[in-house]
């Protein structure tokens, strides 16, 4: 009984609210997670951190977390991401829900949206930009009628 | 804030008040300091610096730009951009430095790096990659 009493007393698991990568919809997650299945698309969300150290080129590279460009490393993709730090390089268009740091080695060829932009002497950038600290992504219901025409 | 005598220890020349409106093209030698409204063209070898009640619709070349203030128009600095917090600028931007402080709002195309603007403001670090395009553009 006194198991059952502390299990009842034990704090609920913390959340934080992301929005899903695909859908731009907000989802309720636990603090801890590495990824999530998206209430509303039910496509897979990677929550997790990645730091790029080498060449990596996907169509899409997507997380809710942050995504670290290391030096001498670099993106080919479309990068949709929470926060991006760029020591290195990035090819390809980018939508941060908030915001990109780019180092003094660091460059960015492609379109950005973001919320904030931080720039060091010495980056390299050259594209269309778009920094509005109130930037939100429009949410889109596109890929949940894809995926029903599958059904 | 950019403060009466130009911030980064630049000494302003020229200041237009803020209960100034200017249209047409404006050469500058030294640093100008727009507290008003400016229509048109700006030009200086110096630092141009907008002022938080400041209104530029006007395309600039100069040597350093900061903004604090409103600016629809094209930027172009030999050295450096910088947008400061309350800064909002919808134009392109050519510059061989740019920093931008978090709140700033910019809408634009952006072309940065140390040779930017003397190949036609299309040379950054990026544009030096020698890998081919790996994707097609969405
Ligand atoms: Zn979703």
């Amino acid at each position: 009984m006194a198991g059952d009493q502390s299990r009842l007393d034990a704090p609920k698991p913390e959340t934080r609210e992301v929005l899903c990568t695909h859908c731009d919809r907000s989802i309720d997650i636990p603090a801890t997670a590495m990824s999530v299945n998206c209430r509303h698309c039910h496509r897979r969300v990677i929550i997790e951190d990645i730091r790029i150290k080498s060449y990596h080129a996907v169509m899409r590279l997507a997380t809710a977390g942050l995504v670290e460009v290391t030096k001498r490393a670099q993106i080919v993709a479309q990068v949709r991401v929470n926060d991006l730090v760029v020591e290195g390089g990035v090819k390809g268009d980018v939508t941060a829900v908030g915001s990109i740091s780019i180092g003094k080695k660091g460059w960015i060829q492609g379109d950005v949206n973001c919320r904030t932009l931080i720039v060091q002497p010495g980056a390299g950038l050259n594209g269309f930009y778009r920094v509005d600290p109130t930037f939100t992504p429009e949410p889109t219901t596109a890929e949940v009628e894809q995926e029903d025409e599958f059904l | 804030m950019i403060d009466k005598a130009g911030g980064n220890g630049n000494n302003f020349t020229t200041v237009i008040g803020n209960d100034a409106t200017f249209k047409g093209e404006l050469h500058f030698e030294k640093g100008v300091r727009v507290d008003g409204k400016v229509e048109g063209k700006i030009t200086t070898k110096g630092h141009l610096a907008v002022s938080q009640g400041g209104k530029l619709q006007a395309d600039v070349s100069a040597g350093n730009i900061v903004v604090d203030g409103q600016v629809v128009g094209n930027l172009n600095a030999s050295e450096k951009v910088e947008l400061r917090k309350t800064a909002r600028l919808k134009g392109d931007i050519v510059a061989a430095k740019l920093l931008v402080a978090e709140g700033a709002a910019f809408t634009g195309h952006c072309s940065v790096g140390p040779d930017a603007g003397k190949s036609g403001g299309n040379a950054t670090p990026a544009n030096r990659m020698t890998e081919k395009e790996a994707l097609p553009r969405k």
